[in-house]
């Protein structure tokens, strides 16, 4: 058989909650919308999600970061950004390098996700938007 | 599901494929290097043992695939080959080794291996090229490969998981040791295997971890497969040639400006990273290869004939495989086929359908499409999605109309869905109505791992100097455009395109994106 009903795309990179663009479209929506951080350095987006790979592995699939002369990247990752720019979030400011979510948007993103994957999956992926909030706060999560 | 290794099992199955495509090849013994003129780079050195692999009929194929797959039907001058850019991208490993040669030592060994990675990369691609990729991607093995080898496989396409098992292949190794014999110097250390490695873009090798490529060579894995590799640096300048775009990147400046950084994270530790980068004075070079990528993919890869060719030629082989054709003697079903065939075999090939009446509608419909490509007869645009259509006002379009077509192109099975209701609603055949979702564009790995030197200790990526970030985004909101194509009557599939969108979907677009279809 051509295409086995188990396996997602291989291109999806597949954590227990779905593909690997809407982990990062829905934990940027729910960081602004539910924790007011609407903005976030390209950097730190890139650490960031290494580190809550590692924290949230049933939630997050393996990125396989590397560190680029002092800068977190993950390939995987970079692409399904590319992907999740379509989707909701926006990179604005380009001489600083923000990615944005206003509130408005947010909700708006987390709503197409919604009907699209169902509230369970946005649920499952809370706590990595509330530490992700946190860590750009300068809270210990 | 088999419980076999998957990795072995294709890599088997590959074999087998080689096996009836070469049959006992018995290489030619040169006593010599050759050259050959390239319109490009101009003359390109062959080493003797590179000729005897490009004599090769699994090379030789290469000449029987497009380049640029079905870009040939808009631009017309772009015949060029896989064999040729396999070739040109030789010709660029050997001026960037030379060049690199006088900043780091590497030695006679690496530098074959290189070299054989740049002519050999690319030694798998399918008919139309990654057209058949996109068809066989989705075959379970690559995910069965993917979740088992999730390391060395991570940055890997299916077209390179097939180029890795066709290297390791019982056959190509065979074919590797008669070559061996033949000629003395380094050739009998060279490993194949760190080879496929190169090509993969990976560097520890957990099936054979005796042929990893240690961190601080990296920068020689990414002259194959890395931000500006050999790859890259000879499809923009070939691509941009045959189709008359003008695509810059000055190659001769890259050349002067290359070199290598250490990513010293620990001063102690004597594997650090060694990355490729250009030094400050070349980053130029690096912003012109962005440009060209994000040219491509306006000009060449999302343009609505080369879409439309694209989508009719996934319909085809969908078809075929569906139809239970066998093309000599393989089926569509198991992407090793793919290795073994070329352009010709899907568009001119004489299909014979299985004695089965259900099947020879399904082969009808096959050739009826052939015939189409062939014949340039292909649907033609009814409505164009992009920047200024979202909203009723073209004047202050809405970004959130573009988000919730993203969103609705997404869910698997919903573009078929939506092109039926257009088709019903315009009162046309199903079949007549296409719904194209395009591919995402991939800046962010030339950005992120594209370096800047500035001196020993300090080197940047490009996106902390340029807004590449800023211009994908841009790109993604005022560029990405979606069709929707027929070959019905374009106006009434357009106006009930409009119509379904808005009352099933609540998303509004205006007159601009019949306009854009040339309907008036």
């Amino acid at each position: 058989m051509l295409n086995d009903p188990k396996l997602r795309d291989w291109r999806r990179q597949v954590g227990e909650t779905g593909d690997l663009a809407d982990i990062v479209a829905v934990t940027l929506s729910l960081a602004s919308t539910r924790h007011g951080v609407s903005k976030i350095r390209l950097n730190d987006f890139y650490r960031q999600f290494g580190r809550l790979a590692t924290k949230f592995p049933t939630l997050i699939p393996e990125l396989h970061m590397t560190s680029i002369a002092g800068f977190s990247y993950s390939r995987p990752l970079g692409e399904a950004l590319e992907e999740a720019l379509r989707l909701g979030p926006d990179i604005a400011n380009p001489r600083f390098q923000f990615i944005v979510v206003q509130p408005d948007d947010g909700n708006r993103n987390l709503e197409r996700i919604r009907k699209r994957a169902g509230q369970d999956f946005i649920d499952k992926l809370q706590p990595v938007a509330e530490d992700l909030a946190a860590a750009e706060n300068g809270i210990d999560a | 599901m088999s419980d076999e290794d998957p990795l072995l099992s294709l890599r088997r199955r590959v074999s087998a494929v080689l096996e009836r495509l070469n049959g006992p090849y018995q290489p030619r013994y040169y006593r010599g290097r050759k050259v050959i003129r390239d319109v490009i780079w101009g003359m390109i050195d062959i080493y003797p043992h590179e000729l005897a692999l490009v004599d090769c009929p699994l090379f030789q194929r290469l000449r029987g695939i497009s380049q640029t797959s079905l870009a040939l039907l808009t631009y017309p001058s772009s015949g060029h080959s896989r064999f040729e850019h396999s070739l040109g991208a030789l010709a660029v490993a050997d001026r960037v080794l030379r060049s690199l040669r006088e900043r780091v030592e590497i030695s006679q060994k690496e530098m074959i291996e290189v070299r054989l990675a740049a002519l050999l990369h690319d030694c798998t691609h399918g008919p139309l090229s990654h057209t058949s990729e996109s068809f066989y991607r989705s075959n379970a093995i690559f995910a069965r490969i993917k979740n088992q080898y999730s390391e060395l496989f991570k940055n890997a396409s299916p077209s390179e998981i097939l180029t890795y098992c066709t290297l390791t292949s019982d056959w190509f190794q065979e074919l590797w040791m008669r070559i061996v014999n033949q000629y003395e110097g380094d050739l009998p250390d060279v490993d194949i295997f760190r080879i496929a490695t190169m090509i993969i873009g990976a560097e520890a090798n957990s099936e054979r971890p005796l042929s990893s490529i240690s961190p601080t060579r990296r920068f020689l894995r990414q002259l194959i497969n890395g931000p500006f590799d050999v790859d890259k640096l000879d499809y923009i300048a070939r691509d941009g040639y045959f189709t008359g775009l003008s695509l810059g990147i000055d190659v001769e400046r890259l050349l002067w400006v290359l070199d290598t950084f250490e990513s010293r994270i620990d001063a102690v530790d004597t594997t650090n990273p060694v990355f490729l980068c250009v030094s400050a004075s070349g980053a130029t070079i690096l912003e012109q290869i962005l440009f060209a990528k994000m040219q491509l993919f306006s000009s060449i890869y999302h343009h609505h004939k080369v879409r439309v060719a694209h989508n009719a030629a996934l319909r085809l082989m969908s078809h075929l495989s569906d139809a239970g054709v066998l093309i000599k003697g393989m089926p569509l079903t198991s992407p090793e086929t793919f290795i073994a065939l070329e352009d010709s075999d899907l568009l001119h090939g004489c299909f014979a359908a299985e004695n089965d009446p259900g099947k020879s509608n399904v082969l009808q419909k096959a050739l009826t499409l052939a015939s189409a490509i062939k014949n340039r007869t292909l649907p033609m645009r009814a409505l164009v999605l992009t920047f200024p259509v979202w909203g009723r006002d073209s004047a202050m379009p809405e970004e959130d109309y573009r988000k919730e077509w993203a969103n609705l192109l997404k869910t698997p099975g919903q573009p078929e869905k939506i092109a039926t209701q257009i088709a019903d609603q315009a009162g046309v055949d199903r079949d007549e109505v296409w719904v194209d979702t395009p591919d995402t564009v991939n800046l962010q790995g030339t950005g992120q791992e594209g370096l800047i030197k500035f001196d020993e200790n300090t080197a940047l990526p490009i996106q902390q100097m340029f807004p590449v970030g800023g211009w994908l985004s841009a790109y993604q909101s005022y560029r990405m455009i979606s069709y929707i194509f027929t070959w019905g009557d374009r106006k009434k599939v357009g106006l009930a395109g409009r119509e379904i969108l808005e009352s099933e979907y609540s998303i509004v677009i205006n007159d601009v994106a019949l306009k854009l279809a040339r309907i008036e």
